[in-house]
Order: structure tokens, then C-alpha cells, then sequence
């Protein structure tokens, strides 16, 4: 007997469970939550490297996905539906600078305490872990890092950097636009 | 329990059944032809269409491209729309379908510019056609946000620009039946306020979407 790959013992399975939760089951639908939360996390810490924020993005996410449950089709595949959502939403809030302001919050949390930043939340070691970021072309890779990451400002990215204020407004647009793409047609 | 956790446990608990839905392309196809109906309805009741418009259309073929390519372009946005409401169900393909069919009815009115099908004239003037294509656009625009607000469009300003156009394209297109033939009248007159109507909505969602961010 011929085995399905773990994709399709994913999709069958999530497929069912988010049928069922259509249905009101509200054990099916914790345990397609659960699952998927654990899917999100490894998905958006291989495209984006493993950074405090991750587990604010997954929980962003769940929220659409319940928010948006009604509206997947049980004769269509699930994966499509659930990677489509999860796109959007983790370019958005890259593009919200949610990332900078918990950045910043945790280091001056971290600063207050006096206790040493854990290694996950290095920002630089975790970028080499993320596979999206080493794709981008380094002026966009380096502005995004600094504004998005680092949690500088425009203009502390731009001192940085040695160009102006608008050309590091215009990498980092297009280095989301370049994220966006790789994340919706992966090479 | 962590955050997650927890966060889970509030979105699961008391969990309500989700009532069976239409499929969206007959919402869709719905939507087009009542709001077509409307529209043409509307037109009639504000005033006669142009005496000789219907034997133009049996007889001129370019015409006849011209009403067609509009109404694919009507088609198109409209479904590309309603199917950007659902996560992942608007294929790339059909964006760029929709673009062809867009760019080919605007094609063969700027190719008129130069070239006209029909020789212009003043023959059924209408007085008001400019705010009467963006007015009767605004029911059938109304009408679409309340179906797709059910959904949960990943881009709302998109969908909100597509549907518009399509609603701005319906008055637009039929009053180049009803009202004068003469292109730079049919490009000021009808197709800018059907233009509007789709900016408009975009601008809008947008606008509201930023203090209501999903």
C-alpha cells in the first residue's frame, strides 16, 4: 500500500478537522489550532529566522484563520487557504514595524533587568538561520535588517547605511515586495 | 500554559457552527445580473437611450466589440473581486485575465479615438451623464460589499477598486448605448466617473481598514 508523503497526511488531516470545526467541534478544532501553530512557528522561523516576535506573528495568524474559518471550501485543498493567510498576514506585520516596537520593548526590558539577551533573540544569528532573508539582495536585506529588525529609524538606517532617508524608505519597500514574492512563488 | 496556548483555548471555546454558504461564484454571477438590471433600468428611468443605438449595434461590428469587450471587462472584475474575498480562490491567471479584458476594451475605445466605428454626434444627449454613471454605480457597489463582507478578503482595497470599477463599468458601458457616441465624450463622461467609482472604493476600505485592521 502505497503511503501519502506528510503533506498529504497534513492536508487530509487539517482538512477534516477544519470541516469538523466548521461544524462547531470544538476538540477538532483545538487540535487543528495546536497543530497548526506549530506548523506556522517552524514555517515563518525557516523564512524568517528564529526572532522574539515569531510567536506574536503565529498568534496574529491563528486569529485570521479563526477569523476567517467559514470561508475555506471543503472540496478544495487546504493548504492553499491556510499558506495564503499566512502570507498576508506576516508581510503585514513586517510591514507594520510590530517586529521593531517588540524588539525594542523586549531590549529595554532586557536592559531594565540586567539580564543578557537569550541567543533566539540575537538578531544577526538568527537572520543567517532565516532562508527568506539570505535571498534578498543585500542593500534591501541590510535596510530591512536595520529598520525592521534592529529597530532603528529612517534616519538612523540611512546615517547608517550612508545614503538618504528616501532611498532607505524605497529598499525597504522593495525589500518587502521581494519577501512577498518569495514567500507566494518560492524558487 | 503559554500565550499561544491560551489564545487557542478563548478561540475554541464555545465554538458556533458555520451556516452553509452560497458558493461564490453564484453570489458573483448573482450580483452581475441583478445589478445589471439595475443599472440599464435606472438609465431608462432618467431618460430615453439614443434612437438609433440598437440598429447601430446589429450593424456595426466594431460596436458590437466595443459593448462586448466592455461587458467581459464587467465580467471579469466582478468575479476576480468576489473570489479575492476568499483566501487563495483568485488565481494569478485570473488577475491577469482580467487585466487582458480590461486593457482590450479600453484599447478599442482609445483606437476609436483616432478611428470611430460610428460617426460622432450630439444624438441623445444627456444632460448629467457624467454624475449619472458614478450615482448608479453606488447601489450595485453597496450591494457587492455588503455579499463579500461575509467573507474575508485578504487585500480589501484591491477587491473594493475591482468591484467598484465593475459597478462604474455597467453605467459606463451602457450609456455609450444611451447616450452620445463620441469618444473623447465616452472617456470624460463615462468612463472617468466609472473610474472614480473604483478609486473611491478602494480609498474608502482603505481608509477604514486602517482603524479596523483585520
Amino acid at each position: 500500500m502505497e503511503k501519502g508523503n506528510p503533506h498529504q497526511q497534513d492536508e487530509t488531516r487539517w482538512a477534516t478537522l477544519m470541516q469538523e470545526a466548521q461544524a462547531g467541534n470544538e476538540e477538532d478544532y483545538r487540535q487543528l489550532l495546536n497543530e497548526l501553530a506549530t506548523f506556522i512557528k517552524s514555517y515563518l522561523v525557516s523564512r524568517f529566522g528564529n526572532h522574539c516576535f515569531i510567536e506574536d506573528w503565529v498568534q496574529d495568524i491563528l486569529i485570521a484563520i479563526h477569523e476567517a474559518r467559514h470561508t475555506y471550501d471543503t472540496g478544495r485543498r487546504i493548504r492553499p487557504w491556510l499558506f495564503a493567510i499566512i502570507h498576508h498576514k506576516a508581510i503585514d506585520a513586517l510591514r507594520r514595524k510590530k517586529s521593531y516596537d517588540r524588539l525594542l520593548s523586549a531590549q529595554q526590558q532586557e536592559a531594565l533587568a540586567q539580564v543578557p539577551a537569550a541567543p533566539n533573540c540575537c538578531p544577526e544569528e538568527a537572520l543567517a538561520r532565516g532562508e527568506l532573508m539570505d535571498h534578498l539582495r543585500p542593500k534591501h536585506r541590510d535596510a530591512l535588517v536595520l529598520t525592521k529588525i534592529q529597530g532603528y529609524s529612517i534616519r538612523d538606517a540611512a546615517r547608517q547605511l550612508g545614503v538618504s532617508e528616501g532611498t532607505v524608505k524605497i529598499r525597504v519597500f522593495r525589500g518587502i515586495r521581494e519577501l512577498r514574492k518569495q514567500l507566494e512563488f518560492p524558487s | 500554559m503559554n500565550d499561544t496556548q491560551d489564545l487557542i483555548l478563548r478561540l475554541t471555546t464555545g465554538l458556533q457552527a458555520q451556516k452553509p454558504r452560497l458558493s461564490i461564484w453564484i453570489q458573483a454571477f448573482t450580483w452581475l445580473v441583478i445589478s445589471g438590471v439595475i443599472t440599464v433600468l435606472l438609465i431608462h428611468m432618467s431618460g430615453p437611450i439614443r434612437s438609433n443605438a440598437l440598429s447601430q449595434l446589429f450593424s456595426t461590428p466594431r460596436f458590437a466589440l466595443e459593448i462586448a469587450s466592455g461587458i467581459s471587462a464587467i465580467a471579469a472584475l466582478a468575479v476576480t473581486g468576489f473570489l479575492s474575498a476568499v483566501p487563495a480562490a483568485a488565481h494569478r491567471g485570473l488577475f491577469l485575465l482580467t487585466l487582458l479584458s480590461l486593457t482590450l476594451f479600453l484599447g478599442l475605445n482609445a483606437y476609436a479615438l483616432f478611428n470611430p466605428p460610428l460617426a460622432p454626434s450630439t444624438l441623445g444627449k444627456r444632460e448629467h451623464c457624467l454624475y449619472e454613471t458614478f450615482v448608479y454605480g453606488i447601489l450595485p457597489l453597496a450591494f457587492a460589499w455588503h455579499l463579500i463582507s461575509r467573507y474575508y478578503p485578504l487585500n480589501p482595497g484591491r477587491t473594493a477598486a475591482m468591484l467598484g470599477l465593475s459597478a462604474g463599468l455597467m453605467s459606463a458601458v451602457y450609456m455609450q448605448i444611451a447616450c452620445v457616441y463620441e469618444p473623447v465624450h465616452m472617456f470624460i463622461y463615462h468612463l472617468m466617473p466609472a473610474s472614480l467609482l473604483g478609486l473611491s472604493a478602494a480609498l474608502c476600505t482603505l481608509w477604514r481598514t486602517r482603524f479596523h485592521t483585520r
